[in-house]
């Protein structure tokens, strides 16, 4: 892996509880993520696995009340943890942005896609001027493929669809060239052919402009198209990382191993589809050790014991003492 | 929009009917005026002609008849008491009501809310919950009960404030106001907060929960990932949206402060269309009545059309010629 | 289903475990300091002013006790009779801490007979509209926003204006003004609850409307409802006292918290405050208390901040 000052992204070991009535409880443990410039890498993991938080807590967006209480993150070298919350804001909109799920709730209803556009840049350039503004704002438009933008900047998100506003927010994170997008599910709540148009579009314009990308999906097919490298979550902590091509087509974590075979691929038609057994645990019940062993059949008493992050082969990584392939 | 406005004016004269009709029956059915209007001493004839002066004798459906032809020519007859017309004398105290209604709006709102705001954005802190205390304790304090109660302090123990009256106005287009001399508005403050009491507590609490719910949405968040400054998201993103429901509550209690003028009136005599109307029900001065109520439904109907203006500027998903049923 | 009970989902984790929620409730309105203290107030209050025959020093508002003599005694006086004054007297000879009680009976008896009336009828109402549905429903709603859209002071003006004075006259005056937010709360709720399962397993099981919106419906309905309720009574014994004080509520014969301070307000420029202020003292309080406990009560029952 490449030093730390040659990546844009780099978490350690971060960690973020959530208050609740029975005390602390940890959504993410442990979690650690490189990014380098330019590198499109996907986070996959169920709903509840936290990885929506990691997205949120690498922004500093926790709400209360949630805290991150531990690890670094280092954007370009600088931990953001440690930063002052106004050089905080400075970075975000400006190196790393993020786009969220539910294209719907995104944007404010109640203004203009102008106001909403034109506010990022001048958060952080204020001299820009109106006209310039403008038109960086339709140009940006018009690469994630909205038509008419110059019409369309004046419209309320309202009159805008679905898929349309999920551009305009991705247009809108990409206005400041941000050296980093996370991407938080931004195509789940959209139709099919929006999916695949969108990420098409973001593909090439993160290819084009060097910027890096987080994509956050539960949708394995998502990233087998479009990732570089490839995190999976389980439980609020990674559990296996490394290259897509040979992470699916040979996990080495068993939990890994189970999503991917239950993911319906279109190219084996007639094989029955694989469940895991069980479901997520809650997270204040979270099993002692490997988190997943109570639904692993690889299991024994070794796994109720903390497991480390091994090194495996091609710059992979696997949290299991049992795991499929060779270490 | 014109047939928007069309439609709203019929629905008002239909609402003028229905009410003139419901109270004309109502106070023809339960009270006879005549007892209040005679000298007890009168002689019978005098009595008769009397009766026959004010048309009381003619079956209900006939008064009504005339008091509507006359409506319609602009005249809703004779108060009983004052022998003057009914609309002029409403008219004549309309604007000093309205004026401390809309004092009484505007306190409601430039202390509503601001504390909201803080109330709504950290919702455990002491100052919040010190902020909705009040506001309980606003709810609860009765607008008369108060009303005396700051008499007593500002008026009588401090000196401070005049405890009656309107004070000096200043004619603006033949209409009196008394924002405009230092009299007036001294004698203004105290009603206007009496009257503004109940309301800042709501304004509160529609602020407060307005702002609670913007800040926990998405939009927010992003807006936050883009790096705007909390200032701008507190008063910009989050605000213009608390308004929408601040709006056509206020639509609303704009009317009751109308409403409930008529008790700040009274303790401070202030010389509004709310003293007039008590004492018209007491004594019941049926023409007086009448034309108290068609023009509260003529001003709540304005009030209404002002609102959905208001608020289609404020929410541009809300298209005026939609909202037809 | 006999997956979720072995594996709880994340929020019934957090929930509390299952205990009756009337239990439940009133154990989480205990921990709510303020809410403590509006539930003593009321209680308090309450217990005093049905008691006031028993523990008041005399029946203010009969007139063979009172003594005008003692008219206007500032607090602590003695009366002529040999006993003491308190709170003072009012224009009357009337000894203010007996008239404050009596009062206070009217004021709760006012609040809640009206409150009740209003509720039946409203959630009668609102029940009937939700369940039936289309035109009908269509047109009491539509009844009930231009009710609402008019303030309550100014129906109970009107309507006292026709109906005069007297405690029945503004019990009525009352549920006029309030039967409308018990409608649209219960038809709100219902309209919800009737989309669920078990309305569709009772209708299944042939069960009469009736039993159904009554007996199914109507509960579920209730968590709302209790805290419109709770708003409505304050706000009706304020409003009762309001008109009251304007004169236009209840008759001069009839103890009432209004009419008191009304009395007191002819005298409060010449430094005869008690009057005016040891009645609205009472009012306050107990209006103070059923909205702390209501407020509580909102907060509980509002499943958007439950969280």
């Amino acid at each position: 892996m490449a030093r730390a000052d040659d990546l844009t992204l780099d978490v350690r070991g971060l960690e973020t509880r959530f208050l609740t009535p029975k005390g602390p409880i940890s959504a993410i443990r442990d979690v650690s993520i490189q990014v380098r410039p330019g590198e499109i890498v996907g986070l996959v993991g169920e709903s509840g696995s936290g990885k929506s938080v990691t997205g949120l807590s690498i922004m500093g967006l926790i709400d209360a009340p949630g805290e991150v209480v531990d690890g670094e993150v280092l954007l370009n070298g600088e931990d953001l943890r440690q930063i002052s919350a106004r050089r905080r804001r400075q970075l975000r909109g400006d190196r790393i942005a993020m786009v969220f799920q539910d294209p719907m709730m995104t944007l404010n209803p109640v203004l203009r896609i102008r106001t909403q556009m034109v506010e990022a840049i001048r958060a952080h350039d204020p001299k820009v001027g109106a006209k310039e503004a403008l038109r960086r704002c339709r140009d940006a438009l018009a690469q994630v493929g909205i038509p008419a933008p110059e019409e369309r900047l004046d419209a309320y998100p309202h009159q805008f669809s679905g898929g349309m506003r999920q551009r305009v927010a991705i247009a809108t994170a990409m206005l400041n060239g941000p050296d980093l997008i996370i991407a938080d599910e931004p195509t789940t709540a959209l139709d099919v052919t929006i999916q695949a148009q969108i990420l098409a579009e973001v593909q090439t314009l993160c290819r084009e402009r060097g910027t890096a990308l987080i994509w956050i999906t539960h949708d394995l097919s998502v990233v087998a198209g479009l990732a570089e490298r490839l995190y999976v979550m389980y439980g609020g902590g990674i559990v296996e990382e490394g290259p897509v091509d040979p992470v699916l087509d040979h996990p080495l974590h068993p939990y890994t191993d189970g999503l991917i075979r239950s993911v319906p691929w279109h190219n084996e038609p007639g094989r029955p589809l694989n469940q895991i057994p069980g479901m997520i645990p809650a997270l204040d019940r979270m099993p002692r050790g490997c988190r997943f062993h109570p639904r692993c059949d690889r299991a024994d008493e070794a796994c109720r014991q903390p497991v480390a992050l091994r090194e495996g082969p091609d710059n992979r990584r696997v949290r299991c003492l049992y795991p499929l392939g060779k270490v | 929009m014109t047939s928007f406005l069309l439609r709203r004016t019929g629905q008002t004269v239909v609402a003028l009917l229905v009410m003139s009709v419901l109270v004309f029956v109502g106070i023809f059915m339960v009270g006879n005026p005549i007892d209040i209007l005679i000298d007890p001493a009168a002689t019978p004839l005098e009595r008769q002609q009397t009766i026959e002066a004010f048309g009381l004798d003619r079956p209900v459906w006939e008064q009504y008849w005339g008091f509507l032809t006359g409506a319609i020519s602009g005249d809703l007859g004779n108060s009983f008491i004052y022998n003057q017309p009914a609309l002029d004398l409403i008219l004549a105290r309309l604007p000093a009501t309205l004026e401390l209604a809309f004092t009484a709006l505007a306190i409601a709102l430039v202390f509503g809310i601001p504390l909201g705001i803080v109330a709504g954005l950290k919702p455990r802190a002491p100052l919040s919950r010190a902020i909705m205390s009040f506001s309980i304790l606003g709810f609860s304090l009765p607008t008369f009960w108060i009303g005396l109660i700051m008499i007593m302090a500002f008026s009588v123990f401090l000196g401070w404030l005049p405890a009656s009256g309107r004070g000096e106005t200043v004619d603006v287009l033949g209409i009196p106001i008394s924002l405009f001399t230092l009299d007036g508005i001294l004698h203004l403050l105290l009603p206007a907060l009496n009257l503004a009491l109940f309301k800042i507590s709501l304004v509160i609490r529609l602020t407060r929960a307005g702002v609670m719910e913007c800040m926990q949405m998405d939009y927010v968040r992003f807006a936050r990932a883009k790096g705007i400054s909390e200032g701008r998201i507190v008063g910009l993103h989050v605000l213009k949206n608390t308004l929408i429901p601040l709006i056509t509550v206020m639509g609303i209690e704009f009317g009751s402060l109308i409403a409930f003028a008529v008790v700040t009136e009274t303790i401070f005599a202030w010389p509004g269309m709310g003293k007039l109307i008590i004492d018209a029900i007491a004594v019941l001065d049926r023409p007086l009545i009448l034309a108290y109520l068609l023009i509260t439904v003529v001003m709540f109907s304005v009030i209404n059309l002002v609102v959905d203006l208001l608020y289609s500027v404020v929410d541009p998903r809300v298209r005026l010629e939609d909202q037809g049923e | 289903m006999s997956d979720r009970a072995a594996v709880p989902a994340d929020d019934a984790v957090l929930a509390p475990p299952p205990r009756s929620p009337g239990r439940e409730l009133l154990s989480a309105l205990l921990h709510d300091k303020l809410a403590v203290i509006g539930l003593v107030i009321v209680v308090v209050l309450t217990v005093l002013a049905f008691l006031a025959p028993v523990i008041a020093p005399q029946d203010p508002y009969d007139l063979a006790q009172i003594d005008f003599m003692d008219s206007r005694l500032p607090p602590g006086s003695a009366s002529l009779a040999g006993g003491t004054f308190w709170l003072g007297t009012d224009d009357q000879g009337r000894d203010l801490f007996s008239a404050i009680l009596y009062g206070l009976r009217t004021s709760i008896e006012v609040g809640i007979t009206s409150a009740v009336i209003a509720l039946v009828i409203g959630a009668s109402i609102g029940l009937a509209s939700a369940y039936v549905g289309g035109r009908t429903d269509a047109l009491l709603m539509r009844l009930v926003d231009i009710q609402l859209s008019f303030p309550a002071i100014l129906i109970a003006l009107i309507l006292l204006a026709i109906l005069g004075q007297g405690v029945d006259k503004i019990i009525i005056a009352l549920v006029v003004t309030q039967w409308a937010y018990y409608a649209r709360t219960v038809r709100g709720s219902a309209l919800v609850e009737r989309r669920r399962a078990y309305v569709d397993a009772a209708r299944c099981q042939a069960l009469p409307r009736r039993r159904i919106m009554f007996g199914h419906i109507l509960p579920n309905c209730l968590p709302p409802l209790i805290v419109v309720v709770t708003m409505r009574v304050a706000y009706a014994i304020m409003l009762e006292a309001t008109l009251s004080f304007l004169g236009i509520g209840l008759p001069v014969t009839e103890p009432s918290l209004g009419l008191l301070i009304s009395n007191g307000y002819t005298y409060l420029l010449s430094g005869v405050y008690w009057i005016s202020i040891f009645p609205g003292i009472a009012l306050v309080l107990l209006i103070v208390g059923i909205n702390l406990v209501g407020d509580c009560l909102r907060d509980l029952l509002n499943p958007r901040l439950r969280r």
